[in-house]
């Protein structure tokens, strides 16, 4: 590990940069050339994996890229990925990828007496609303965005 | 009783497709195979339209016109990729697993601790549609043979699942299930059982196994005692050892010159590279093949190969890039229309007990560098970001298989993600 590649965090802890290619971010345990052997290699952990975070189900999870403006309000920009969990029961509150006479879209699924109708998340929208006879499915739970704040 | 459990994904590469583009649940879709020729992949609307495993694409163009067809090039990042995560699924349903194919798994049932193989099966099935969004069907019987029959015939039932463990409902099934569809009996053995007036499964179940032999060969009789539930044919858990490994491919264009049937050679003596080292494998030879299109009739026909021998062992592709320049260099005529070409290996050792000759030696140590670092650019940032400079610029070559209808490579590729 090369020194020039490490940055100090904000508690001082050193941080390796070369690894965040990898998504695995080693947090201590940088090996010396010379001198006394450093006294973190006895508590050296294993890695953060983002995954773990993100993607707790990879097998039956996808990512999609948001290109709708339905979701806005919560935060669901246009250029985000989304993570969705097919394997989930779709519930309260969820925000799903459903899709709507073949098209996919983003929408928060409410219980509304009994019945689950979905919404969007856009003031400026008018209430979404489905014609009689349109075909829709939930194609997965959303879990998480993935949106890169330096444009 | 052994049992086993086959589970397959029906129209495989097409339901991929419809997996990440909804509307087309409304199409029939196929797949074409490499270079965009053959469907070899059809939704059940594509069959009702009378096309066929394996027709070229040229005579069922207006077809596929007139029917709104959805046609695509093969996606095999994607397909793979599918392929992973369904057998993932699989894997929380019975420890031990054989990937036979893409597609196709067979699973140990015998040592679930279930009453139900139905429900278990069932239950199989509907976990890889909700997590994958791939239709499956699944078939149980005590051998291959018979788990792949089950499968077959579970193709006709809704439920999409069939356990012949029980005896009696295996033979009603074989009484009326036709020979062409039983696993390992190709069309010559089936024009032999015919006139004999063998037309089903059962049938061929209660035939001699000596006239089996006599008929099909060892094959054949392996058939006849799976047939009665003797397994013949055991699970393989773990992938046998490759014994031989071989990068082929069509031209989208027919090759003239030799420039360009040595950028080709290059390329597939890289990939072969990778897929050795990938399975820590190594070879001391490479044979080299090329030939000219049958379909075009008027052109003059060749059709060669030849071996090269290495002097020890390795995967490094920069030496079989030699080998495979210098069997090109031996082989190449001018004034044929090459349309295909290929490098073959069979005898595969493990990289590390590679023998080291005593003369002409590589440098090991130099070469493995090169090759990791080359590996891991194309794993980090897609295949064939770096190559050997022998392989040619990509915009240059015109040996690039076709895949003018594919879709994206939505699960593997940032760029490539499906949008909602």
């Amino acid at each position: 590990m090369r020194i020039s590649r490490i940055v100090m965090a904000p508690g001082g802890m050193p941080v390796p940069l070369s690894t965040l290619l990898e998504i695995r971010i080693p947090l201590v345990g940088q090996s010396v050339h010379a001198g006394f052997p450093s006294p973190a290699d006895d508590f050296i952990e294993s890695m953060i994996d983002l995954n773990e975070i993100l993607v707790p189900n990879p097998i039956s999870s996808y990512l999609w890229r948001v290109v709708g403006d339905c979701m806005i309000d919560v935060k669901i920009f246009p250029g985000d990925v989304v993570v969705v969990d097919r394997s989930l029961a779709p519930k309260h509150r969820d925000v799903v990828l459903v899709i709507i006479d073949g098209e996919p879209t983003l929408k928060r699924l409410n219980r509304r007496g009994g019945v689950m109708v979905l919404h969007n998340e856009n003031a400026k929208l008018p209430p979404f609303t489905i014609a009689g006879g349109t075909e829709v499915s939930v194609w997965g739970v959303v879990t998480n965005t993935i949106r890169g704040i330096r444009k | 009783m052994t049992a086993l459990a086959l589970i397959d994904g029906n129209s495989f590469y097409c339901s991929c497709e419809r997996v990440f583009d909804p509307r087309l649940e409304r199409r029939p879709v196929i797949v074409l195979s490499n270079n965009d020729g053959c469907a070899v992949a059809r939704t059940a609307e594509a069959k009702a339209l009378g096309i066929k495993m394996g027709q070229p694409m040229f005579q069922i163009r207006d077809l596929c016109r007139q029917n709104n067809v959805a046609v695509f090039s093969s996606n095999y990042a994607l397909y793979g990729d599918m392929s992973r995560r369904m057998n993932s699924v699989y894997q929380g349903f019975s420890p031990d697993i054989e990937i036979y194919s893409i597609d196709e798994s067979f699973l140990d049932v015998e040592h679930l601790p279930i009453k139900d193989r139905t429900a278990w099966a069932s239950d199989l099935r509907a976990t890889t549609r909700q997590w994958t969004g791939i239709p499956t069907c699944v078939g149980i019987g005590p051998t291959k043979t018979l788990a792949k029959l089950a499968n077959k015939a579970a193709k006709k039932l809704s439920s999409g699942v069939l356990d012949l463990s029980d005896e009696h409902i295996r033979a009603e099934v074989m009484a009326t299930f036709p020979i062409a569809d039983v696993w390992g009996i190709g069309p010559a053995s089936q024009e032999k059982l015919r006139n004999l007036g063998i037309d089903f499964a059962g049938q061929v179940r209660d035939m001699d196994p000596k006239l089996a032999r006599q008929l099909m060969t060892v094959v054949g009789e392996r058939i006849i005692h799976e047939l009665n539930g003797r397994p013949a044919i055991a699970l393989e858990t773990v992938a046998p050892q490759r014994k031989g490994c071989a990068v082929t491919r069509s031209f989208g264009q027919r090759v003239t010159q030799k420039s360009e049937m040595e950028q080709a050679v290059a390329g597939y003596a890289t990939r072969l590279g990778e897929k050795l080292r990938r399975h820590k494998l190594a070879t001391d030879h490479v044979s080299i093949f090329m030939h000219t299109s049958q379909f075009n009739r008027d052109d003059p026909q060749r059709s060669v190969s030849m071996t090269v021998d290495i002097p020890e062992a390795t995967n490094d592709s920069l030496t079989l890039i030699k080998a495979a320049k210098r069997g090109v260099d031996a082989l190449w005529k001018d004034g044929f229309r090459y349309s295909k070409a290929g490098i073959i290996t069979q005898d595969l050792v493990p990289a590390p007990a590679a023998q080291r000759a005593l003369f002409d030696q590589l440098d090991h140590d130099k070469a493995a560098r090169v090759m990791a670092a080359m590996d891991e650019a194309n794993r980090r940032w897609g295949r064939a970001t770096v190559v050997p400079a022998a392989v040619g610029v990509a915009n240059k070559q015109v040996f690039l298989t076709k895949f003018e209808r594919r879709s994206p490579r939505y699960t593997t590729r940032w760029n490539e993600l499906p949008t909602c």
